[in-house]
């Protein structure tokens, strides 16, 4: 029995289990080449175009997602802001969950 | 009998149904009724605006892929590549953009009551999105002829990558569009039940407007 945390025991095979793993992770970890640091890390001039390509690519793409939830949410403040004046001049309404 | 109605589920396009109850008031009386909000926005609006969310992130993806392509390029479009049509597709913008406006006008039209002219706009805007896909189907197929192939460079496979999905999703919505035109044919769309061409309208609107950011990109970049 192997105590790792308070309020939480392993079992025989499990403590087995866990210390076989840790000594394969560790085994297998010194024994790994050299690796990239980055995937995208192509090339490590600065200025160099490839670079720069990555990084406005990178840009772009993080900024997307939050174009996109600011567009929706900017649709629905409209019609919620349109709702609001149709319920004022109710005559002129057009039908509620048409759109 | 009455169960089973008022038990019954809604509709995707129908507005929450409106109940007026009284409270009775402290001391006596009745307070003002309650009357809950009216849904400003239909249940498949929302459906259609998340599932066009998500087609911009996926066509974000494929622009962030060329953006590595193009600027990471000293020289664009590559030597010995067939240059692309600018003056066709440009009157194929036009084409695709009045299409837009077509499929507006029937929405205004068919929210106005006039339902025969809407489907004379919507049938329009069928005629128009058919043209943009057949021309964009010519030009294509004199690329090809010119050597311009998926596999022939980079440069082919980003312009049949992007251009072709944005095609697949005009195809796409093209079907939908005859799809909504069978439906109001058969008298189910009228003033005050139109959802499915709204959001209808919704899906055109969006591929007609992701077209000149592809154009500028892959055609005058």
């Amino acid at each position: 029995m192997m105590r790792l945390c308070a309020g939480y025991r392993m079992t025989g095979g499990g403590s087995r289990a866990f210390v076989a793993a840790s000594e394969a992770w560790v085994f297998l970890a010194l024994r790994a080449p050299a690796v990239f640091a980055c995937a995208v890390c192509v090339t490590g001039g600065a200025g160099d175009p490839s670079a720069d390509a990555y990084g406005w690519s990178v840009l772009f793409l993080m900024a997307a997602p939050y174009a996109v939830a600011g567009s929706v949410a900017a649709w629905l403040i409209y019609r919620y802001r349109r709702a609001a004046l149709e319920d004022r001049a109710p005559e002129q309404a057009e039908p509620a969950g048409v759109k | 009998m009455t169960m089973a109605r008022s038990s019954a589920a809604r509709r995707l396009d129908d507005a929450a149904p409106a109940i007026e109850r009284r409270r009775p008031g402290f001391g006596g009386g009745d307070l003002p009724p309650v009357v809950p909000n009216r849904a400003v926005v239909s249940n498949a609006s929302l459906a259609v605006a998340m599932f066009i969310a998500a087609e911009v992130m996926f066509f974000a993806g494929l622009i962030g892929a060329f953006l590595v392509f193009r600027l990471g390029s000293p020289v664009w479009p590559p030597p010995f590549q067939p240059r692309l049509p600018l003056g066709v597709t440009g009157v194929n913008t036009l084409v695709l953009l009045l299409s837009a406006v077509t499929m507006d006008a029937s929405v205004r039209r068919m929210r106005a009551g006039a339902v025969r002219e809407a489907l004379r706009a919507l049938s329009l805007t069928a005629i128009l999105g058919g043209a943009f896909l057949l021309i964009q189907g010519y030009e294509w197929f004199r690329l090809i002829h010119f050597g311009l192939t998926v596999s022939s460079s980079v440069y082919g496979g980003l312009f049949y990558t992007l251009i072709g999905f944005h095609a697949a999703h005009v195809l796409g919505a093209l079907v939908w569009l005859f799809a909504v035109l069978a439906h109001a044919k058969r008298g189910k769309l009228s003033k005050t039940r139109h959802a499915s061409l709204a959001t209808c309208r919704m899906y055109w609107t969006f591929v007609v407007a992701l077209w000149p950011v592809l154009y500028v990109l892959v055609y005058l970049n």
